[in-house]
């Protein structure tokens, strides 16, 4: 097996191919953010996700693999099958809802306690996402309030709105950088 | 496939933390404006712990200002949009819509709430909920937060003396026959005619000029008597879903010590149902559907709860020994709360389960039922000082507690669906504060075992069961022979004690007849034998050791031994020096123990050589003689003692003076 792993990798060097776990609370706009992502426009009405749904595109020049989770509390103990050939994460999180932060440290928290996380240093995109609406916190004050800082793994904050893309680019792109430096580093 | 990044583990590549956080600091600051509005959340954090036990700490508004009961509260879907309000009345004729962590919506009642409760009048898609709040008789309906509607519960059926009564009453001029209405409605009364609240106030008043001042004060206005709502509750009727249609139950104070229940049906504008019991409900919990079947548990002001099924109450009741104060049903198990801090747990068909001890009275009682949980219920317990504790297992396990900072009590608690988070609980407090603690979702509800998770720095007074408890003490089987001799105790009881009894009599005299005869033979002997041999019939010897080399200090060792067959009693042992005065002994007399036949009994005397009058030299080596003696009380009353065997002790000479 080693082998043939060794001789694909050999072969897809050239192209850049990531896969992307996407969590997050339920209602944060992670199905939302991913089809916004894509390069395809799609019709941004969502259902609720059941369980989880791939996404597959590729975007300058890089494939993304995309899994989006469910997250719903029932289906969130789904999202740990997926860590073990995850290049990076993006963690959505609604800056609206306020009361559910706790929620948010609490499932960031189960996460990293995951042996997964704690053998590789996979990289963390955040977005606090629904920036448009009035009530929304700050990038600044969401990571004060989940406490972020004491993270050990490559993170970074992103404002967001996934209806209308912004700041869904610079994050990405972020992450595609992490990913592949992390790559270089683990070789 | 591409499998990246797994295998070996790099050493850290990135840069250090502190400039990744430092970097970022500034990346965030430039997207959005920085606000304020995030302080007043991190302030409350560390005031309250994040996570304690399964609560996630989720939201403190310490100046919310609405002091509710449990009944001020609930959680509703109020737009359709899955985003669960929570709702508040309050005794200031308040109702407050809560939505996440600010308010939504505030009015005025009309009149001091009682309670609050939310439920579907129909099945429309989107389902929107009406909202209801009982004040006084009155139900005030509301749909998508506007007043829509409000029922009046009808006035209850009035005596017809006592009506005659007070419209005679109402032809007559102020003052007169106020004393006749007074005696006709005191005469009422101790018939057992259920009195309007007029008239029980007019027979309340002892002054006669005041009794015709209230009765003037009635005129002109119709005589009515209205049911108070103490408490409302809804029951689905046909479906049971958290969008199924439901009736609202309503239970009202009638006459004085008189309930009655209502149920309405899902318009609220029509009387379904009407039933009547002793004494005034306090607390209503339904159960089942009402199309099919139904049951409702009412527990009354005076202690006793009522079951009513269908439509019809039970004969069967549960007298209480102290007034309920809180009541909760949870699966087949009712729970209720008394004010001497004792839950009493009963089947729901009355038998008696268990009760639970609380170290104080409790304030509110909330059933926790969550499908997703492993154990699926627990029992949300507030005390009166400021502790919420989570009972599981029926109430047997206690879970989880924590307090309240600053003498805060919770008033009201509530646990449901808030937000888009199904297991939040909402709390009430004294001071006005309003609390929001979330279950967590990894949390199991399962007892923690001694030593474990409870050590999260928050006070946990009673805490788990030790695990010792549950190890079963090592108890053998039960033999046959065991067996056996079980019976035969059982049947001949009295038999086997009385011959045991007698058994020990005998032993005893058996033994005081041993020890008498002992004590006689002792005494005889002396005088049986002729004392001219000295020793008589005591056969002593004596022999003594000097211990010491060089003086003036020598021990002198006597061991005397008894060699005839009988105890010897009242020895003592004398010793002298010679020549006399050279050596000071202590004790020079000494009386010996009982010298028991065969036995060696050890005597040491100290002898301190005495410099010589005059502070010559040393005289040399002297003598010390030992005489064991028997003091026997001679005929005549006076002591005599009969030396019964001497030594002499011949002293080394001391160098040391």
């Amino acid at each position: 097996m080693g082998i043939f792993k060794r001789l694909f990798g050999l072969f897809y060097k050239r192209r850049t191919k990531v896969k992307i776990l996407a969590v997050g609370l339920d209602n944060s706009g992670k199905t939302t953010l991913l089809k916004k992502l894509r390069p395809k426009k799609a019709d941004l009405s969502t259902v609720p996700t059941v369980g989880y749904e791939f996404e597959s595109f590729s975007k300058n020049g890089v494939a993304f693999d995309c899994v989006d989770m469910s997250g719903q509390s029932k289906y969130r103990n789904l999202w740990e099958h997926y860590f073990t050939d995850t290049d990076g994460v993006i963690f959505v999180v609604d800056a609206t809802d306020k009361l559910r932060f706790v929620v948010v440290r609490e499932e960031l928290e189960t996460m990293l306690s995951h042996q997964e996380f704690s053998r590789r240093k996979i990289p963390l995109l955040f977005f606090a996402n629904k920036m448009d609406l009035h009530d929304a916190v700050t990038p600044n004050e969401l990571l004060a309030t989940l406490q972020l800082d004491d993270l050990a793994h490559p993170w970074r904050i992103f404002a967001s709105n996934a209806l209308r893309g912004e700041g869904l680019e610079e994050g990405v792109g972020w992450l595609v950088d992490a990913i592949a430096e992390h790559k270089t580093t683990a070789k | 496939m591409i499998s990246v990044g797994s295998g070996a583990t790099a050493p850290d590549p990135l840069p250090p933390l502190e400039e990744a956080i430092a970097k970022e600091r500034d990346d965030a600051a430039s997207p959005a404006a920085a606000g304020g509005g995030g302080g007043e959340r991190s302030g409350t954090q560390d005031y309250q712990q994040r996570k304690s036990g399964p609560w996630l700490h989720a939201w403190h508004d310490p100046v919310a200002g609405m002091v509710c009961f449990s009944q001020h509260m609930c959680v509703a879907d109020l737009h359709g949009d899955g985003d669960h309000r929570l709702v508040l009345v309050d005794r200031k004729k308040r109702i407050r819509i809560y939505r996440g962590t600010s308010i939504q919506w505030e009015q005025r009642l009309l009149e001091p709430p009682v309670a609050v409760q939310c439920f579907y009048h129909d099945t429309a898609t989107p389902p929107i909920p009406t909202l209801v709040v009982a004040a006084g008789h009155q139900l005030f309906i509301y749909r998508h937060l506007q007043p829509y509607m409000k029922f009046a519960l009808p006035p209850l059926p009035i005596d017809e003396r006592e009506k005659d009564t007070w419209n005679r009453l109402e032809g007559l001029p102020e003052g007169e026959g106020v004393e006749e209405a007074f005696n006709q409605l005191m005469k009422l009364r101790e018939a057992g005619v259920q009195l309007s609240r007029r008239s029980m106030d007019l027979l309340a008043v002892d002054d006669v000029a005041q009794r015709a001042k209230t009765a003037e004060e009635h005129k002109g206005v119709p005589l009515v008597q209205l049911p108070a709502i103490s408490c409302m509750e809804t029951l689905r009727q046909n479906i049971d879903q958290p969008t199924g249609v439901s009736v609202v139950v309503v239970a009202a104070e009638a006459f004085s010590h008189k309930g009655i229940i209502f149920i309405l049906n899902p318009h609220v504008d029509k009387i379904l149902r009407k039933v009547e019991l002793d004494g005034t409900p306090a607390f209503v919990h339904c159960l089942g559907l009402y199309d099919v079947e139904y049951r409702l548990t009412v527990a009354t002001r005076d202690g006793t709860v009522h079951t009513i099924k269908n439509g019809a109450l039970l004969g069967s009741a549960v007298e209480l020994e102290t007034p309920c104060c809180g009541l909760v049903r949870l699966d087949k198990f009712i729970f209720v709360g008394c004010m001497d801090s004792v839950i009493h747990v009963y089947h729901f068909k009355g038998k008696k389960s268990h009760s639970i001890h609380l170290p104080c009275p409790l304030t509110t009682l909330t059933g926790l039922s969550l499908p997703r949980l492993r154990v699926q219920r627990a029992l949300l317990v507030t005390l009166n000082d400021g502790q919420v504790r989570l009972y599981g297992n029926n109430g047997k396990d206690l879970l989880h507690s924590f307090s309240l900072l600053n003498d805060d009590i919770v008033t009201g608690a509530l646990f449901g669906q808030y937000g888009r988070e199904e297991g939040a609980l909402v709390l009430s407090c004294k001071s006005g504060a309003i609390l929001v603690k979330i279950l967590s979702r990894t949390s199991t509800l399962e007892p923690a075992r001694s030593g474990s998770s409870l050590s999260d720095g928050e006070e946990a007074t009673g805490g788990p069961v030790p695990a010792e408890q549950d190890v079963p003490l090592n108890i053998p089987k039960k033999t046959r022979l065991y067996v056996e001799q079980m019976d035969r105790e059982r049947q001949s009881a009295v038999h086997m004690h009385r011959t045991f009894q007698r058994d020990l009599c005998r032993l005893r005299l058996k033994t005081a007849r041993a020890y008498v005869s002992n004590l006689v033979d002792m005494g005889q002997s002396p005088t049986s034998v002729p004392s001219t041999s000295g020793a008589g019939e005591a056969h002593l010897s004596l022999t003594a050791d000097v211990i010491g080399l060089t003086g003036p200090h020598f021990d002198v060792q006597l061991r005397i031994h008894n060699a005839g067959s009988h105890a010897l009693s009242n020895v003592c042992v004398m010793c002298v020096s010679s020549p006399p005065g050279l050596y000071a002994l202590t004790p020079a007399m000494a009386p010996l123990p009982l010298l028991l036949p065969q036995h060696t009994s050890v005597h040491t005397i100290r002898a301190q050589e005495q410099p010589p009058e005059g502070g010559g030299a040393p005289t040399g080596a002297g003598q010390v003689r030992c005489f064991v003696v028997r003091m026997a009380v001679e005929g005549r009353g006076h002591q005599a003692a009969r030396p019964l065997t001497t030594v002499y002790v011949q002293m080394p000479i001391s160098e040391g003076g």
